[in-house]
């Protein structure tokens, strides 16, 4: 039998050995036992509760909650369960663990079975417990978040996974384009080939064929710019090169590309300046005449009947900023709603059937969106069906640059187009070395200079190219111009060049390389060439070209004999 | 059988005020209103518990179990889908979403509803034998299945069969409807004498 209201000794040692509170109550919650830890815990001694009531030093106690529930145990029999959710505590006690340092507790109230009148409340602190509970809850909550933020990232991944796909599926289409437009031309240009290897052919069918063969060429040459072009846009590669732009050299040379084309067509083609267009102003050339050659070109291949049109002005934005404005209008066949709206998509044709009259990769007018965008400008469009249309370029211009070099142009344009022709004069007798190692250009080369009556050498590699140099100025026969090949064997051209300079010659020369890039043209200059030429070779370019370089170096060498004598 | 034949509606009186004054109790203890309802008692060996949890699909893995003794012999169980288990903790608890596991807190108030619950019962049943009872702590089981707790028991005895009364319980709060079965497991030798004595007493 149970004494705990007379508990022996030992009894009492027993509980307050125990880690959890341990009291005994009565039906009117009056204290008989008080073991030690829950005078720790509550600060109230077991001398001091004892006589009282829980609810007298426990207000809360007071409750209805805790009352009803510890009634029903006393009259059931039953144990009742306090839990640290629902009540946090029972008996109001401090803990060094709590954030607010208040214990959090469960409860255990065990009526005696022997003693029903009496119950003993055990109460365990859970304080660490909910703590680390807690902690855990708020863990897992910043697990949920970031498996949310990686199951987002998923998603993300999958978006860009679909675009690459959508992206590759676009290039698959560019490359079975690319590849048509290459074996179209290449068609032509073996067949002709063919045909004039094979067959005895009159003197017209031998230049229809060349001019045929020569044409394919040339859209060869077009299509891979334009693939260099595109692949430096995608790699965010194209720079522009800004400088003066001599808007009457840039004229006359579209004027002289695309008035017999225009005349081959039987169309009408125009060019108007308008008044106080400056004559120079800052730009890329290279890049906006390449533009203007796509913009009238492609007027050309879509107007079978009519005009062309190219015409310059100049618009004020302000006192400080005004826009250059070139126009191309055609009275071709036009362009619906919907094929405008997909007129500037990388690899896009406006007409993708199988049977368009029109052939090409449809990156022409993207490249020059993107330079004209890379220019600080753009390209607007405007066009109708059957009726024609109209690209207009604009490109903002620095007013203070311009100076007095805005003039009225109309009539001096004309006036100097007339006088600025090529003047160029014979090869016959200039001595050339041609330092070369490809055996189709050195014959392609020898063939030219043979026409031309010209007097020339032929070396494979830069180290013969330098001998040869010194050995004719040595014999007082030196060349009057050196054509110099950069990618050769046993010394290239940047080398030979920079030899044949260090030994004090002078001679003019040319590189010709296939390196198209513009720095490669800087590179060449600043090696000691006088001039560069890309390949391939464009004879009439590179006669001019050979004709000026030994024109200036006839004038320097005249110039510093005058200064001799003087 | 006497448990089948006579008194199941008396056992299903007595449970039920059991159930009502613990739907008051836990009502006031949230201090929201809480309704229980068990609608239908049945009276069914252990097999045939096993077949009718079987047939309802669902996995009572959220338990709270007691212990009684004295001149019946028992276990109470009252036990929930782990779903349903957590969706009444977060509604007591007042949290805003339904958590993944059972944390301490949601331990600790699925025990002490487990708790109201089960002393209703059974305290009305006592009252029913007119016999004192001495019960265990209550406690929570999150591993073992309810069929396990029933069939798992101190009760067993070469003289005695186990007979269980069953039950659906539905716990209506916040307007959501939280659903878990209540099981008891009586020695039947001992429950038909108790109805014996006490019809006897009535008459």
């Amino acid at each position: 039998m149970y004494q705990f209201f007379n508990l022996a000794e030992f009894r009492r040692e027993i509980t307050d050995f125990l880690p959890v509170g341990i009291c005994v109550i009565d039906r009117q919650l009056m204290v008989h036992h008080w073991n030690r830890q829950l005078a720790d815990w509550t600060g109230v001694s077991a001398h001091e509760i004892f006589g009282r009531t829980l609810a007298d030093c426990f207000p809360e106690l007071d409750r209805p909650t805790f009352k009803s529930r510890i009634e029903d145990g006393f009259q059931s029999g039953c144990p009742v369960t306090f839990s640290s959710a629902i009540h946090r505590f029972v008996l109001r006690a401090r803990s060094a663990f709590s954030p607010d340092g208040l214990m959090c507790q469960d409860a255990l109230l065990m009526p005696l079975r022997d003693h029903p009148d009496h119950a003993m409340l055990v109460i365990t602190d859970v304080t660490r417990r909910v703590q680390e509970s807690n902690a855990l809850r708020q863990e897992r909550t910043k697990l949920k978040l970031f498996a949310e933020e990686l199951r987002r990232q998923a998603e993300a991944l999958k978006v860009a996974e679909a675009n690459a796909l959508q992206a590759n599926r676009a290039k698959s289409e560019f490359l079975a384009n690319v590849s048509h437009e290459i074996r179209t031309p290449m068609t032509a240009i073996l067949g002709f080939a063919d045909v004039l290897n094979d067959f005895e052919v009159s003197a017209e069918e031998r230049a229809n064929a060349i001019g045929t063969i020569r044409a394919n060429g040339e859209h060869l040459l077009q299509l891979i710019n334009d693939i260099l072009d595109i692949s430096k846009i995608e790699a965010g590669r194209l720079e522009m090169e800004v400088a003066p732009c001599r808007l009457p050299e840039l004229i006359d040379d579209l004027s002289k590309l695309f008035t017999p084309r225009a005349q081959q067509r039987g169309i009408a083609f125009d060019i108007k300046i308008a008044p106080f267009t400056p004559t120079v102003f800052d730009t890329d050339p290279l890049r906006l005449k390449q533009v203007l050659i796509n913009l009238l070109s492609n007027a050309m291949k879509f107007t079978d009947s009519g005009s062309v049109e190219l015409s310059v002005s100049l618009i004020a934005d302000g006192a400080e900023r005004a826009t250059m404005q070139f126009e191309v209008a055609d009275s071709g066949i036009g362009m619906t709603d919907n094929q405008l709206a997909r007129l500037f998509q990388a690899f896009v044709q406006v007409d993708t059937s199988a049977a368009r009259r029109i052939h090409g990769t449809g990156l022409g007018l993207v490249i020059s969106k993107r330079i004209c965008e890379l220019l600080g400008g753009g390209i607007a469009v405007r066009s109708q069906s059957k009726v024609g249309t109209r690209f207009i370029v604009s490109l903002p211009v620095d007013v203070s640059r311009l100076g007095s070099q805005v003039v009225p142009l109309a009539k001096k344009d004309s006036a100097e187009s007339s006088t600025t022709g090529p003047n160029i004069a014979s090869l016959t007798g200039v001595k050339v070395l041609v330092a070369e190692d490809g055996l189709d250009n050195q014959k392609l080369l020898s063939f030219r200079l043979r026409k031309e009556g010209a007097d020339f050498t032929i070396v494979g590699d830069g180290a013969a190219a330098v001998d040869a140099v010194r050995h004719a100025a040595h014999c007082g026969r030196p060349f009057d111009v050196v054509l110099m090949d950069i990618q050769m064997p046993v010394l290239d051209g940047y080398e030979a060049t920079g030899q044949i300079r260090a030994n004090g010659l002078t001679v003019p020369i040319i590189a010709l390389t296939a390196h198209a890039m513009a720095t490669d043209r800087q590179v060449c200059l600043e090696s000691g060439c006088t001039d560069y030429h890309s390949k391939p070779i464009k004879w009439p370019e590179l006669r001019a070209l050979i004709v000026s370089c030994i024109k200036a170096a006839t004038a320097t060498a005249q110039t510093e004999d005058q200064t001799i004598l003087q | 059988m006497i448990l089948e034949s006579l008194h199941q509606d008396a056992f299903s009186e007595v449970i039920n005020v059991g159930i009502g004054r613990a739907g008051s109790m836990l009502s006031d203890l949230v201090s929201q209103r809480i309704e229980l309802h068990v609608p239908e008692l049945r009276i069914c060996t252990l097999d045939e518990l096993n077949e009718l949890l079987k047939s309802n699909g669902e996995l009572l893995d959220t338990s709270i179990y007691q212990d009684f003794q004295g001149r019946v012999n028992g276990r109470a169980i009252l036990g929930f889908p782990r779903e349903s288990g957590l969706k009444l903790g977060q509604i007591l608890a007042g949290l805003d979403d339904t958590p993944d596991e059972l944390d301490v807190d949601l331990s600790g108030i699925l025990v002490e509803v487990g708790n109201i619950v089960m002393n209703g019962v059974l305290g009305s049943i006592a009252n029913m034998f007119e016999s004192q009872l001495s019960y265990t702590v209550p406690e929570l089981s999150v591993t073992d299945g309810v069929m396990e707790l029933a069939r798992v028991n101190w009760l067993a005895r070469p003289d005695m069969e186990q007979t269980v009364i069953y039950s659906d319980a539905h716990f209506s709060v916040a307007g959501t409807d939280v659903h878990g079965s209540l099981v008891l497991i009586f020695r039947l030798q001992e429950i038909e004498k108790a109805i014996s004595s006490l019809l006897m007493a009535t008459a």
